[in-house]
C-alpha cells in the first residue's frame, strides 16, 4: 500500500475522494488485472465455443430444432429404421457441447464464492489485521468514506464483470436450450449462471466477505466464513427455488393419459417434483405415499385404499417461471446484499475508538 | 502467536517444532475435525438407508434398462408408475445424495491447497514471524519440514477417511450407472479410492510451494486455487490413457458390444491390412447400398470399439494416485532446496 497518494487530498473536496480512489485502486490493481484476464479468457471462449455450436447448427440444418421433436424443418427426425443425418447431428452436438456448456457454468456459479473470498473477505480484514487501517482513518477522510470507496470501486468492477460474463452465457445458453432439453433449468447451472440471478449473487458474496472481514478482524478466518457462508447460500437458494413461484399442476384424462397435455409442456418444463393420482373428489394422493408397497398387487391395494383414480396429475414449473424466477431470486440477493452492506457502514460508525488500537 | 512458548520444548528438544506447528494450527484443525466427523456421519446414515432399500426392494442385479428384474415390471401397459418403478425414483434419491456428496468432496483437494497449504509459509514470510523462528536454534530446512509434517499427516488422515467413505457407500450401486454417475465419470472417480488423497497432498505442498515463492497469502492461495483445478482439469484429460485399452472386434454390420458397465472410448472400422478407420468413414452417404460400396473401397472388413472394462477401476486410481504423489515429492523437494538456497 503507498499512502503518498493522500498527500493530494487538499483543502478541496475533490481531489480528497480522488486521493481515495487512487488508494484503492493502488491496493487491487493485481486483482483486478487478474480478474480482467479472467473475465476476457471466459468471455473469449463462450464467444468460440457458441460460434462453433451455431454454425454446427446451421451447417446441418438443425438450429432452432429441438432434440425431443419428431420433425426438424419438415424433415422427419428418428426414422424407423437405420439412423438419419439429423439424429447423428443432434449426438454430434451433445458429444461436442453438452461438457463445456456445462463445466463453464459450473464454473461461473463458482464466480460468486471466488469473489466474496478472494476480493470481499481480504477488502478490510488485511488493514484491521495489519493495522495499515490506523494510517488512512488519521487523514482528512472520514471513516465512512474510506468505506464507502473501498466498497464501491471493487464493487463496480466486480459487478461489470459477472453482468458480462451472464449475459454472454445466458446468449449461449439460449441458443443451446432446446438442443439439451434434459438439462433442467432449475438446476445450479444454468439458474444460477444466467441472467439477473448470476449477476445479483456477485455483490452479495462480496458483501458477506466484507462483512466477515470487518467483524472478524482477520484475513484468512474471514475467507473460509465467506466461502463456508457463501457456498451454504447458493445451496439454500437452491433448495428455496422450487418454492419461488406455485407450480402448475396437468392432471390427465380419465384412463390416465395425458392426451390433451402438449409434449413441449413436458420437454420444456422443469420437473421432477410431486405426482401421483387424484381421487374422485379430486384431491391428491402422491406416488410417494405407497412407496413401501412390494409387488404390483400391494401397490395397487395400497393406492385403492386411499381412494386413487387412475387420473394421474403432475405439478411442474412450466418455462414462462423461470424469468420470474430470476427476478425473484435476484430480488432477494440484492435484498440480502444491501443489509450487508448498511451493516458495514453502521459497524464502522458505531466501533468504538479504543478497539482499534487492539 | 505466542513466542514464549519457544523456550519450553527445550526438555524435548525434537519435538519443538512439531509442537509449536499443533499449537499454531490447532482452530483449523479441531474445526476440520468436526466438519470431517459430521460428513463421516451423513455418509454412514445414507450408505445404511441406501443399503437397505436395495435389500428390503429387491434391488439387486436391477437396473434401469431392463424392462423387468426378479418378476417385477419396470412401467405397466397404461404408463402407470409400478413398485419397481416407484423403487428406482426413491434410489435415485439416494443418486442424487451421492452426486451432491461427491462435488462437496471434489472442491476439498483446492480447498486443503488454498487455505492450509498457502498460507502455511506465506503468512509466516508475510508478517516476519519466519525470522524469529529462523534466529532460534532449530535449522530452516527441520522448521519447513515440521510446518509441513503436521498438516501433511492431517491432509493425510482426513482425506483417506473421507475418499474410504465415499468408496464404501459407492461401492454397493457401482454397476447401477446412474445418470452422470458411473465408475469413471468426475464422481465418484475424483473422490474415491487413493486418487483424492494424492491429490490433496499434492495440492497442499503446490500451496505450500507458492508461498514459499511468492512470499504473499493472499495471491499464493489464489494462484494454488487456479493450478489446483488446472491440475484436476489435466488429469480429466489423461484418464482414458492411464491404463491401455481393451478392443473389441465385431463384423460389419453388428454392433461392436462393450460390457454394460464399460466405459465406451470410441469406436471405428478396420481394413483388410489392419489399419484403424475414424468412425465417421462413409458416414455422410445416406443410402445403405451407396453406403456398403464407399465401405467396399476402403476395404473395410470388421468394426472395433475401445473400452474400460469396470476392472481397470483400481489400476487407473493407483496410477493417478502415482502421478499425483511423485508431483508433490518433486514440489517438496524444490521447496527444501529453495528455503536453504534463500539467504536470512
Amino acid at each position: 500500500m503507498s499512502t503518498a497518494g493522500l498527500r493530494l487530498a487538499g483543502p478541496v473536496a475533490r481531489p480528497r475522494t480522488r486521493g481515495l480512489v487512487w488508494l484503492v485502486w493502488r491496493q487491487h490493481r493485481a486483482a483486478l488485472w487478474a480478474g480482467l484476464a479472467l473475465v476476457v479468457a471466459v468471455a473469449a471462449y463462450i464467444l468460440w465455443q457458441r460460434a462453433q455450436m451455431v454454425g454446427y447448427m446451421r451447417a446441418h440444418d438443425i438450429d432452432g430444432c429441438a432434440d425431443w421433436q419428431d420433425f426438424c424443418h419438415g424433415k422427419r427426425t428418428a426414422p424407423r429404421r437405420g439412423t438419419d443425418p439429423i439424429t447423428d447431428a443432434y449426438f454430434h452436438l451433445r458429444d461436442a457441447y453438452r461438457t463445456p456448456l456445462l463445466n463453464t457454468g459450473r464454473l461461473l456459479i463458482a464466480l460468486p464464492a471466488l469473489i466474496g473470498v478472494f476480493v470481499g473477505a481480504p477488502l478490510f480484514a488485511r488493514e484491521l489485521e495489519t493495522g495499515t487501517h490506523q494510517l488512512v482513518w488519521t487523514q482528512s477522510v472520514s471513516r465512512t468514506r474510506w468505506l464507502a470507496a473501498k466498497l464501491a470501486l471493487p464493487l463496480a468492477a466486480v459487478l461489470t464483470g459477472t453482468t458480462v460474463l451472464a449475459v454472454l452465457y445466458t446468449w449461449w445458453w439460449r441458443a443451446a436450450r432446446v438442443q439439451f432439453s434434459d438439462i433442467a433449468w432449475g438446476t445450479a447451472v444454468p439458474f444460477d449462471a444466467t441472467g439477473p440471478a448470476a449477476v445479483a449473487l456477485a455483490p452479495l458474496s462480496f458483501f458477506l466477505g466484507a462483512a466477515a472481514g470487518l467483524l472478524l478482524r482477520r484475513t484468512l478466518p474471514a475467507m473460509v466464513a465467506t466461502l463456508g457462508i457463501t457456498v451454504g447460500v447458493q445451496y439454500g437458494l437452491g433448495a428455496l427455488r422450487p418454492h419461488l413461484m406455485t407450480p402448475r399442476t396437468i392432471v390427465s384424462d380419465a384412463t390416465g393419459a395425458f392426451a390433451r397435455t402438449p409434449s413441449e409442456l413436458f420437454y420444456t418444463s422443469w420437473r421432477g417434483f410431486t405426482e401421483g393420482f387424484l381421487t374422485r373428489s379430486g384431491e391428491k394422493v402422491p406416488s410417494d405415499r405407497c412407496s413401501s408397497a412390494v409387488g404390483d398387487d400391494d401397490w395397487n391395494r395400497c393406492l385403492a385404499r386411499l381412494g386413487a383414480t387412475k387420473r394421474q396429475y403432475e405439478e411442474l414449473h412450466p418455462a414462462s417461471h423461470f424469468w420470474p424466477m430470476q427476478w425473484i431470486q435476484a430480488g432477494i440477493c440484492l435484498a440480502a446484499a444491501a443489509a450487508l452492506a448498511a451493516l458495514c457502514v453502521w459497524w464502522i460508525g458505531h466501533r468504538p475508538a479504543a478497539k482499534e488500537a487492539t | 502467536m505466542s513466542t514464549g512458548t519457544l523456550s519450553r520444548p527445550g526438555t524435548r528438544a525434537g519435538l519443538g517444532p512439531l509442537w509449536l506447528a499443533w499449537r499454531r494450527r490447532r482452530t483449523a484443525l479441531l474445526t476440520g475435525g468436526v466438519l470431517i466427523l459430521a460428513l463421516a456421519g451423513y455418509i454412514a446414515y445414507q450408505r445404511t438407508g441406501m443399503v437397505g432399500l436395495i435389500r428390503d426392494r429387491n434391488l439387486a442385479g436391477c437396473r434401469l434398462w431392463y424392462p423387468e428384474c426378479h418378476g417385477m415390471r419396470l412401467s405397466s401397459d397404461n404408463g402407470r408408475p409400478t413398485p419397481l418403478g416407484q423403487a428406482f425414483g426413491e434410489l435415485n434419491s439416494y443418486r442424487t445424495a451421492l452426486l451432491y456428496t461427491g462435488r462437496l468432496l471434489l472442491v476439498i483437494p483446492a480447498v486443503i491447497g488454498a487455505f492450509i497449504g498457502a498460507p502455511l509459509v506465506a503468512r509466516e514470510l508475510e508478517s516476519g514471524t519466519a525470522k524469529l523462528v529462523w534466529s532460534q536454534s532449530t535449522g530452516r530446512t527441520r522448521w519447513l519440514l515440521a510446518t509441513l509434517a503436521v498438516p501433511a499427516a492431517a491432509t493425510l488422515a482426513a482425506t483417506s477417511l473421507l475418499a474410504a467413505l465415499f468408496t464404501w457407500w459407492w461401492w454397493p450401486v457401482r454397476g447401477m450407472v446412474f445418470d452422470e454417475v458411473s465408475w469413471v465419470t468426475t464422481v465418484p472417480f475424483e473422490v474415491a479410492g487413493p486418487a483424492p488423497v494424492a491429490l490433496s497432498l499434492l495440492s497442499l505442498v503446490l500451496g505450500t510451494a507458492f508461498g514459499l515463492l511468492l512470499r504473499r497469502t493472499v495471491p499464493a492461495m489464489a494462484c494454488t486455487l487456479a493450478l489446483t483445478v488446472g491440475a484436476m482439469y489435466g488429469l480429466r484429460r489423461l484418464r482414458p490413457h492411464l491404463v491401455p485399452p481393451l478392443t473389441t472386434t465385431v463384423n460389419l454390420g453388428t454392433y461392436a458390444e462393450t460390457p454394460d458397465d464399460a466405459w465406451r472410448l470410441g469406436w471405428g472400422y478396420l481394413n483388410r491390412s489392419g489399419d484403424r478407420l475414424d468412425e465417421s468413414t462413409c458416414n455422410t452417404l445416406d443410402s445403405t447400398r451407396s453406403r456398403m460400396r464407399c465401405f467396399d473401397r476402403h476395404q473395410v472388413v470388421e468394426q472395433y470399439a475401445d473400452y474400460h472394462p469396470m476392472s481397470h477401476f483400481w489400476p487407473m486410481q493407483w496410477i493417478q494416485a502415482g502421478i499425483c504423489l511423485a508431483v508433490a515429492a518433486a514440489l517438496a523437494a524444490f521447496c527444501l532446496w529453495w528455503i536453504r538456497r534463500r539467504r536470512a
